[in-house]
């Protein structure tokens, strides 16, 4: 009796062995899992926005399954999985939500890098954890400049130093900042719309204030007139009155406005209660790409536009496969920041595996994947050719311009494109 | 000129909206010196359940000459149904702490409030939702200014429903057993008024009122989310303790002259949208300092 269920036994051993030995027979070993924590807003206001981007990083950690040591160590190997989070509370982002989310990313230690966030205002809140963390984080979609860099006019008051206390750099972006997408709004308004007199909106978070700033700074320098110094700053989280501004817009001649801020800042609410009273075109930044913003606009949603800093992916050869693959997984079609957030994911897959040779094959440090991903020179992804530069920022400066045309509409049309070299 | 007239007609017509929240307010704490603290979300329970109406009915469709008939259906069902809430919840949370200290029911209004906050979040979700707006567009022109057709018909309304709450309580029998019963509680019973029937309807109408507000609200923004109540409803209190709480004149009164000191604030002044609640509470807190019974004086029980 005894001898017969040991034989059992032992055989069922040595499979289980064999089975998680190897994969494949190509010898290669799994020797655990890595997680990429993703950290974006995915309900509410601004799920519109947030969605299709997390959807973006989790097909590339889908598609990848596992990641192995680059060249010396090809044989080492990790699966993957994702890890993604939410940071939008009662419907809109919240970045004491991204803190906490980090935290719990910094909490497991199999996480050795994440996607997102989308705001820069989260942003704000999340890079010191990550930081301390020797974290990785690559943004598929924060734009604010003062992230990453320090301006030679100083407008940024070393906030990039102050938001890596330990020192180091751990945040990367592929998408280019409001240095660029706020200008190139402003050139377009003026150049291409023709238009010479600007109110401005702004939320007065990171991401809004700053666009407002440096589309109101290229707009006059161009040479039209910005109507409003004070931006047109509001708290919106307690107002929906825009109705005494639009009007003092009116009054003021404008034949523009601008909004510095997101769809689930209100974005959507003033552009609809324009109509009526001010009957001109709407230019904002990437903050509306979502169809969010046209069912919040309403009957007023045509005749606004807005930047997008990357490429038009329907327009890349690079990204037809991508487009494909998107559309077969999840049904739909690309949001504005899908492959931005697919080629973020991707090129911190390409990091691990780096990483994973630089540790001889085990399970890579943060602090190993975090100098890998600074590394990361003539990336060929989606979206590109990507390089950082020693802030963290990338070499890719692409802008694109979208119109909406109606409340229905589901991702707005493509108008122009402006590469800065 | 037109600018100020502009600007005139947008303060009146928020001032109308927070007139008819205020009015709730200053009923309540007229009568049983409670601050109603749920008020505010009463406003926009009674938005929704106007904005539920609207779609059942499918008025966003409907053909102009059933429009007027519908839209009077979806103010007087709103109302009532959110008068019934706001009775229920009398009921349940105010009445069984009448006689408890003064605390307790400014607690359970608290707590009604993140109740209701809560449940709109859970139904509704947090998302702003669109609003049809089913008041008449265009706008009349007057030469020196053009107003909003719409904006009229908001004022209209809300001045009716004041005029015909004052009516009711200075001409009928229950409006004098309110009066009766806000002056001296104990009197009034003595003299065969019933109390708490009194005080019922007392929410009922405050309430039925804020359903009111609430659909305006909607058609003038033509917006709407779970947590209106919160900002709106402080401001329409500040307005009813302006105007003198406890007085129904006073809290019409100070709702329009808030709703104009915020939209010439925000439109006349640089980084206005900021100044307007900078203005508004300093205006509170010189009112309450110099002429604490407030614009036309409090009217609460004497004790």
């Amino acid at each position: 009796m005894r001898l017969p269920k040991l034989l059992a036994g032992l055989a069922v051993a040595s499979v289980a062995l064999a089975a998680c030995g190897t994969s494949g027979g190509t010898g290669q070993t799994i020797k655990g899992t890595i997680k990429i924590g993703i950290d974006l807003p995915v309900s509410g206001s601004d799920a519109s926005d947030g969605q299709p981007t997390q959807n973006g990083a989790k097909l590339a950690v889908k598609l990848a399954g596992k990641v192995c040591g680059a060249s010396s160590h090809s044989d080492a190997c990790f699966t993957l999985a994702s890890f993604p989070l939410d940071d939008a509370v009662n419907g809109a982002h919240d970045p004491g939500q991204g803190a906490k989310n980090v935290q719990q990313f910094v909490a497991d230690s199999a996480v050795l890098g994440m996607v997102g966030p989308f705001n820069s205002s989260v942003a704000r809140a999340e890079m010191p954890i990550a930081n301390t963390a020797g974290l990785a984080m690559i943004s598929p979609a924060n734009t604010n400049e003062c992230l990453t860099q320090e301006p030679p006019d100083g407008h940024c008051a070393g906030q990039a130093a102050k938001l890596r206390p330990k020192g180091g750099n751990n945040y990367f972006r592929v998408c280019t900042t409001d240095l660029i997408q706020g200008p190139a709004a402003a050139d377009y308004a003026y150049n291409k719309l023709g238009k010479k007199k600007v109110y401005v909106f702004n939320d007065q978070q990171t991401y809004g204030l700053g666009i407002a700033k440096n589309f109101a700074a290229q707009f006059a320098k161009d040479g039209g007139t910005v109507l409003n110094s004070d931006l047109g700053g509001f708290d919106p989280g307690s107002t929906n009155d825009f109705k005494n501004q639009i009007n003092r817009a009116k009054s003021l001649g404008a034949d523009v406005i601008f909004f510095g801020g997101t769809t689930a800042t209100k974005g959507g609410q003033i552009r609809k209660q324009m109509l009526g009273l001010l009957d001109v075109p709407y230019v904002a930044g990437d903050g509306i790409s979502g169809n969010q913003f046209a069912k919040d606009a309403g009957d007023n949603a045509n005749n606004s536009y807005f930047t997008v800093a990357g490429p038009y992916p329907q327009k890349l050869s690079t990204a037809q496969q991508f487009n494909a693959d998107y559309k077969k997984e999840y049904s739909q079609d690309v949001g504005a920041y899908s492959a931005q957030a697919y080629d973020a994911a991707k090129i911190i897959i390409a990091a691990l595996g780096r990483a994973i040779d630089d540790a001889g094959g085990s399970m890579p440090t943060r602090d190993q994947v975090t100098a890998q991903v600074a590394k990361t020179q003539n990336y060929k992804g989606v979206i590109g050719t990507t390089s950082f530069d020693a802030n963290g920022d990338t070499s890719l400066k692409i802008i694109t311009i979208y119109k909406w045309a109606s409340a229905n509409d589901t991702g707005g049309t493509f108008v122009d494109q402006v590469t800065v070299s | 000129m037109r600018f100020f007239a502009d600007q005139l007609i947008l303060g009146l017509t928020d001032g109308a909206i927070f007139a008819l929240i205020a009015l709730g307010y200053t009923m309540v704490y007229g009568i049983i010196e409670l601050i109603n603290f749920a008020h505010g979300d009463i406003f926009t329970v009674g938005g929704f359940i106007g904005l539920t109406l609207i779609s059942i009915l499918g008025l966003q469709h409907a053909p102009p000459a059933l429009l007027i008939p519908g839209v009077i259906l979806v103010f007087l069902v709103a109302m009532s149904l959110n008068g019934l809430l706001g009775v229920a919840i009398e009921r349940v949370a105010y009445r069984p702490l009448r006689n408890a200290p003064r605390l307790a029911p400014l607690i359970t209004a608290v707590g009604i409030s993140f109740i209701l906050e809560g449940i709109l979040f859970l139904l509704k979700g947090p998302n702003q939702i669109s609003y049809p707006n089913l008041l008449p567009g265009g706008s009349l022109n007057l030469g020196f200014a053009s107003i909003g057709v719409g904006n009229v018909f908001i004022i209209l309304i809300a001045l009716g429903l004041m005029i015909a709450l004052n009516q009711f309580i200075q001409r009928t029998r229950v409006g004098r057993a309110m009066r009766a019963t806000a002056q001296d509680r104990d009197a009034a019973r003595l003299m065969g008024v019933n109390i708490n029937r009194t005080i019922a309807i007392t929410f009922f109408i405050g309430s039925a009122l804020a359903a009111a507000g609430g659909i305006i609200y909607g058609f003038d923004y033509q917006t709407i989310d779970f947590s209106l109540g919160f900002r709106n409803g402080l401001v329409a209190f500040t307005a009813a303790v302006f105007g003198g709480i406890g007085n129904v004149v006073g809290a019409a009164l100070g709702g329009f002259i808030i709703g104009i000191i915020i939209d010439f604030v925000g439109g006349y002044f640089q980084g206005g949208q900021q100044w307007s609640d900078v203005v508004v509470f300093s205006i509170l807190i010189l009112v309450l300092v110099f002429r604490p019974t407030g614009l036309l004086g409090m009217r609460v029980p004497e004790k």
